[in-house]
C-alpha cells in the first residue's frame, strides 16, 4: 500500500511538468476520425482517437511533436507549446493523394490489367472470352468501338482501316502484326496472350507518346520477369506447343515452339474454301531476360514464323477456281532497357525490327512482297512529385517496302522522326488534367499536334472525361509505290465518356467524333486530297457481382462515317464499318464441374458494298452478321486444361460483300458472287499441361 | 491497479531503451488474445506504428503492423477496395521490416499471407493471376528455413484451399500442417517477442485433417 501510495505521489509530481491535450480530429469536411493514430514523435506515448474523433494524451513534455496519422489522410504534425499544463487544439486531417485511387481519363482509353477494381478488362479476359480462341484482336473486338470484322480478323476501330490502328510491344512499333492471310481468310494476332501481362487499348484521342496511327493504339506490354522454372505442352485438334521458361537470380530464358496444320481438321470438317494445302504454321520465340544492377531491366525478344497455305476458289472472273498459294515469313526482334534513376526519374527504350516476306503465286504469276520496319524509340519521365510527372521521349521510324511481279520490281521507303511531350497534373484526387504536343517530321513536311485531356470525378463513382488530339500517319510505303512522297494523313478526335463503376458493375458511355484530312485518294494520280468522318456513341455494361460465378458485358456501338477517298468518286460508307455493332459476352464458372463455361454473341447491321449494276458507289449492303460462338474449360486439376470452343455454333450463313465481274456480260450486267465465311464454323479442341514447382500453375493464359 | 501500471509504463519507459522496448512490445502483443472488434485491431496496430517509428533499428513492430493490417483484412463486413486499402498498408509495413532485417523466412512468410489475403478479396478475378506469386512465397519461405513452423503451416493452409477447390487430395497439404503443428510443440510456450504466432491455426487444420480421414 505504501508502495502504491509512493507512486501516485511520483506521477503527480512528474504529471505537473508535464502537458495534457486534449481535442477533436476531423476530415476536411468535419466529419469525425476515429481510429487516429496520435503519439508524441520518438516516443511510445500515444492514443487513438475515439470514434467521435475526440481524445486526450497525457504526460506530454513542454516541448516536442505531436504526429496526427490515419491510414489514407495526410500526417499531420503539431508543435507542442510550452506555455500551459492543458491545451485544446482540433485537427483537421486531409485526405492523402494516392495515385492508385485518384481518376484515370477514361474517354477512349480501354486499359487492360489487375490493378485496379473497375478496369473494364482484365488480362485473364483476353483468353476467356470464347470466340476469340485466345487471340488479344479477338477478345478485343467484344468492347466498345470496335466493329467485327469476321472474315478479316483485325481490329477496325470507329470508322478507320485496319492500318489506322498500330500496335506496339514495351513501346515499340510491331510492323505486320498479324499473320498474312488472303482475303476472306481471317487472320489472327502474331502473338499468344501469354507473353503480356496487361495492355492499354485506344479507341481514340490517345496519348501524345503515340503517333503513326490515325485510329487507335494498342500497346502490349510484355511480362517482365517470369516468377519460376516452368514447362508447358500442349495438344490441340489443329498443333501442338511446347513452351519452357528457365529463372535465375538476375536472368531468365523463356523458349516457345509452336506448330499447326489444319490439314487433319480440314479433313474432317466441310470448309466453305477449297484449300489445296490447309493453312500450316511454325511459331517460335526466344525471350531474355536481365537485371542490371539498380532498378535496370533489359528484356530482349526474338520470334521468327514461317507460314503457308494454298486455296483454289471460284471468283466472277473464273468461275471455275482460281488457285492462288501464299507462302510467310516474319521476324521480328525488340529490344528494350529500362533504367529508373532514384524514385523520381524512369528512363526507357529500344528498338524494334519488324521484317515480313510474301510470297504469292497465282495463276502463274509470282508475287513477291517484303516488308521491313525499324523503330527506334528513347522516352524519360520524371515524377516531380505525387502529383504531377512529366512525360518526353524521341522516336524514329524507317519503312521499306518491296514489290516483285514476276520479273518486275518497285519498292518505296520512308522516314519519319518525331518529339513528344506530355504532362499530367492532378489537382487532387477526382481531377486530372494532361497536355502533350507531339512534333512529327518527314521529307514532306513537319507537323505539331497538340493532345489534351480531363478526367472529373464526382459522387465517388462517377466520372466523366474529355480527350481531343490530332494525329497523323505517314503514306503506307505498300499503297504508295513510285509516288514519290505524300503528305502523311491527319485526324482530329474528340471524345467524351461518362463512366459509373461500383463494386463489380462498370457502366460507360462514351460520344465521339472524329474527322479525316489529307487521306490517300487516286483520281486518277495519287494525291492526298482524301477526306473524310466517323461519329457517334458506345454503350458498355459489364457485371461480375449480380449472380454469382457469373461474369457479362453487353456493348453496343454506333458509327456513322463517310470517306471520300481511293478510288471513290463520292464519300462512301466503307465496307469495314457498319453502323450497328453489338456483342455480348458471358462466362460462368460452374464449381460441380471444375469448368467455366463461356459464350459470345456477335451482331451488325451488315456490310457495305459496292454493285457496279446498280447506280452509285457503296450503294448497297449486305444482310445482318452474326455470330454465336460457345466454349468450355474444364480444369481436373489446377495444372491440367481442357478446351473445347466452337464458333458460330448457330450455323448463321454470313455474307461479307459480294465480288463482280470485272467486265459486263451480253445482257450488260456484272457477274456476282457472294464473299462468305472460309467455314461455317470452327471447332477447337486442346488439352494444356504445365509442370513446375507450383503445381497450380497453369497455362490459362494460353487459351 | 492496471491503469495505475499503465500510467507507470507509459511515464517511466523511454524509447531506445532496450528493455523498455521489449516490455512495451510484449505490452502489446498481449492484446492480440482479447482482439474483438476492428477498433481493438486498430489500437493495436497504432501501437505497434508508434513504436515502428520510435524504433528505427527495429524490424519486428513493422512485421507485427503487417501482420494486423493483413488480419484487419479478414474483419467481416468490409468493401473489397477497403480490404484492400488494409493489404496494401500491411505490404508497406512488411517492406519497412524487410528494409531493417533483411528478406528472412519470417518476412516471405508474412508477405505470401498479405498476397493470399488479396486473392480472397476476389478468387475469381485473382486466383488465376497471384496464386502463383502467392504459392511462389510460400514455397521459398519453406526452402529458406524449412523448420519454420507458419512457412509450413500457410503453404499448408494454401495447398489445402486448392486442393479442396479442384477436389483433389489434402495429403501434401495436411502433412505440411501436420508438421507445422509438430513444430510448434516442439518450440513450446515462448516468451519472446519473436513471431510465434499461427500454432491455434495449425491446431484446427491438423484436426481438420484428421477429420477427412
Amino acid at each position: 500500500m505504501k508502495r502504491i501510495y509512493l507512486l501516485i505521489l511520483f506521477i503527480s509530481h512528474s504529471l505537473s511538468a508535464q502537458t495534457t491535450i486534449t481535442g477533436k480530429v476531423t476530415d476536411t469536411k468535419g466529419l469525425a476520425l476515429g481510429g487516429v493514430n496520435i503519439y508524441l514523435e520518438n516516443s511510445y506515448t500515444g492514443t487513438t482517437s475515439n470514434a467521435d474523433g475526440s481524445f486526450i494524451l497525457n504526460g506530454l513534455p513542454a516541448e516536442g511533436i505531436l504526429v496526427f496519422s490515419m491510414m489514407g489522410f495526410e500526417t499531420f504534425k503539431h508543435q507542442i507549446s510550452s506555455s500551459s499544463s492543458q491545451e485544446e487544439i482540433n485537427v483537421q486531417l486531409k485526405e492523402a493523394f494516392n495515385k492508385l485511387k485518384a481518376v484515370t481519363v477514361s474517354a477512349g482509353s480501354i486499359e487492360v490489367s489487375d490493378k485496379k477494381q473497375a478496369v473494364v478488362l482484365k488480362p485473364l479476359d483476353i483468353v476467356t472470352t470464347s470466340g476469340a480462341l485466345g487471340d488479344i484482336v479477338g477478345a478485343l473486338n467484344t468492347l466498345p468501338g470496335t466493329a467485327s470484322n469476321a472474315n478479316d480478323g483485325r481490329l477496325f476501330v470507329r470508322g478507320g482501316s485496319a492500318d489506322e490502328t498500330a500496335i506496339f510491344i514495351d513501346g515499340l512499333r510491331l510492323g505486320n502484326a498479324y499473320g498474312s492471310s488472303l482475303s476472306g481468310i481471317p487472320t489472327r494476332g502474331r502473338f499468344s496472350p501469354q507473353l503480356f501481362k496487361g495492355s492499354f487499348f485506344s479507341t481514340g484521342a490517345y496519348s501524345a507518346e503515340y503517333g503513326q496511327a490515325l485510329s487507335s493504339v494498342l500497346s502490349l506490354n510484355s511480362v517482365d520477369f517470369p516468377l519460376r522454372d516452368q514447362t508447358d505442352f500442349s495438344l490441340m485438334s489443329v498443333g501442338g506447343a511446347l513452351s519452357h521458361t528457365k529463372v535465375w537470380e538476375k536472368q531468365s530464358i523463356t523458349a516457345n515452339l509452336s506448330y499447326t496444320d489444319l490439314q487433319p481438321y480440314m479433313a474432317l470438317i466441310p470448309q466453305n474454301v477449297e484449300f489445296n494445302r490447309a493453312p500450316q504454321g511454325l511459331s517460335s520465340e526466344i525471350l531474355w531476360r536481365q537485371k542490371v544492377s539498380k532498378g535496370g531491366l533489359l528484356k530482349a525478344f526474338y520470334a521468327y514464323q514461317y507460314s503457308n497455305l494454298q486455296i483454289s476458289r471460284p471468283e466472277p472472273d473464273y468461275p471455275t477456281g482460281r488457285e492462288t498459294a501464299l507462302r510467310n515469313n516474319f521476324h521480328h526482334a525488340n529490344l528494350n532497357y529500362r533504367q529508373s534513376i532514384g524514385k523520381k526519374h524512369l528512363l526507357d527504350g529500344g528498338l524494334s525490327f519488324s521484317y515480313n516476306q510474301d510470297r504469292i503465286n497465282q495463276d502463274s504469276n509470282a508475287i513477291n512482297t517484303s516488308s521491313e520496319l525499324l523503330h527506334l524509340k528513347l522516352r524519360y519521365q520524371y515524377f516531380a512529385h505525387a502529383k504531377l510527372s512529366f512525360k518526353s521521349g524521341a522516336e524514329y521510324f524507317t519503312q521499306d517496302y518491296s514489290e516483285g511481279f514476276n520479273d518486275l520490281n518497285r519498292s518505296q521507303n520512308g522516314n519519319l522522326a518525331a518529339a513528344f511531350t506530355e504532362s499530367n497534373y492532378y489537382f487532387n484526387s477526382d481531377l486530372v488534367a494532361k497536355l502533350g504536343l507531339r512534333y512529327t517530321h518527314n521529307n514532306r513536311g513537319s507537323y505539331l499536334s497538340p493532345r489534351l485531356s480531363l478526367a472529373y470525378r464526382f459522387r465517388k463513382y462517377s466520372q466523366v472525361s474529355l480527350a481531343y488530339g490530332q494525329y497523323l500517319q505517314a503514306q503506307d510505303p505498300a499503297r504508295t509505290l513510285q509516288a514519290g512522297a505524300l503528305r502523311a494523313s491527319k485526324a482530329e478526335h474528340w471524345v467524351i465518356n461518362y463512366q459509373y463503376s461500383k463494386e463489380g458493375r462498370t457502366l460507360r458511355f462514351e460520344v465521339y467524333q472524329k474527322s479525316y484530312a489529307e487521306l490517300l485518294r487516286r483520281n486518277p494520280m495519287l494525291n492526298t486530297g482524301g477526306t473524310g468522318y466517323a461519329r457517334g456513341f458506345d454503350l458498355f455494361y459489364r457485371s461480375r457481382s449480380g449472380i454469382k460465378n457469373l461474369d457479362y458485358w453487353i456493348t453496343y456501338s454506333f458509327i456513322d462515317s463517310e470517306r471520300h477517298w481511293r478510288n471513290f468518286q463520292n464519300p462512301v460508307q466503307p465496307s469495314f464499318a457498319p453502323r450497328h455493332n453489338a456483342s455480348l459476352v458471358g462466362k460462368y464458372w460452374v464449381n460441380a464441374l471444375n469448368s467455366q463455361m463461356g459464350i459470345t454473341y456477335s451482331i451488325n447491321d451488315g456490310f457495305t458494298y459496292h454493285n457496279p449494276n446498280l447506280p452509285g458507289e457503296m450503294q448497297s449492303k449486305t444482310k445482318f452478321f452474326n455470330t454465336l460462338n460457345f466454349s468450355w474449360s474444364y480444369l481436373p486439376r489446377p495444372n491440367l486444361i481442357f478446351h473445347f470452343e466452337v464458333t458460330n455454333v448457330l450455323g448463321s450463313e454470313n455474307i461479307f460483300g459480294y465480288q463482280y465481274s470485272s467486265s459486263p456480260n451480253e445482257n450488260g450486267e456484272f457477274a456476282e458472287l457472294a464473299i462468305p465465311q472460309a467455314a461455317p464454323r470452327f471447332i477447337f479442341l486442346g488439352i494444356f499441361y504445365t509442370l513446375s514447382s507450383d503445381k497450380k500453375a497453369n497455362q490459362l493464359n494460353n487459351l | 491497479m492496471t491503469l495505475l501500471s499503465a500510467l507507470v509504463l507509459s511515464f517511466g519507459l523511454q524509447a531506445q531503451d532496450p528493455s523498455a522496448y521489449e516490455q512495451i512490445m510484449k505490452e502489446t502483443l498481449s492484446l492480440y488474445d482479447s482482439v474483438k472488434t476492428m477498433d481493438d485491431y486498430k489500437e493495436i496496430v497504432n501501437r505497434f506504428e508508434r513504436i515502428a517509428a520510435a524504433e528505427t533499428d527495429q524490424w519486428l513492430p513493422n512485421y507485427y503492423a503487417g501482420l494486423t493490417y493483413i488480419y484487419m483484412s479478414f474483419v467481416r463486413g468490409l468493401e473489397d477496395d477497403q480490404r484492400d486499402d488494409y493489404i496494401e498498408k500491411a505490404l508497406e509495413a512488411i517492406d519497412a521490416a524487410e528494409a531493417i532485417k533483411g528478406e528472412t523466412s519470417e518476412i516471405v512468410v508474412l508477405r505470401g499471407y498479405a498476397y493470399m489475403a488479396k486473392v480472397s478479396v476476389s478468387p475469381a478475378l485473382r486466383g488465376m493471376t497471384l496464386s502463383a506469386k502467392v504459392a511462389g512465397y510460400f514455397e521459398k519461405a519453406l526452402a529458406m528455413d524449412p523448420q519454420n513452423p507458419r512457412a509450413n503451416l500457410m503453404a499448408g493452409r494454401w495447398k489445402y484451399g486448392s486442393a479442396q477447390f479442384f477436389g483433389s487430395s489434402t495429403d501434401d497439404a495436411c502433412a505440411l500442417m501436420n508438421q507445422a503443428l509438430a513444430l510448434f510443440e516442439a518450440q513450446g510456450e515462448t516468451n519472446s517477442i519473436e513471431p510465434a504466432w499461427g500454432q491455434n491455426q495449425a491446431q484446427s487444420m491438423s484436426q481438420r485433417c484428421q477429420g477427412n480421414k
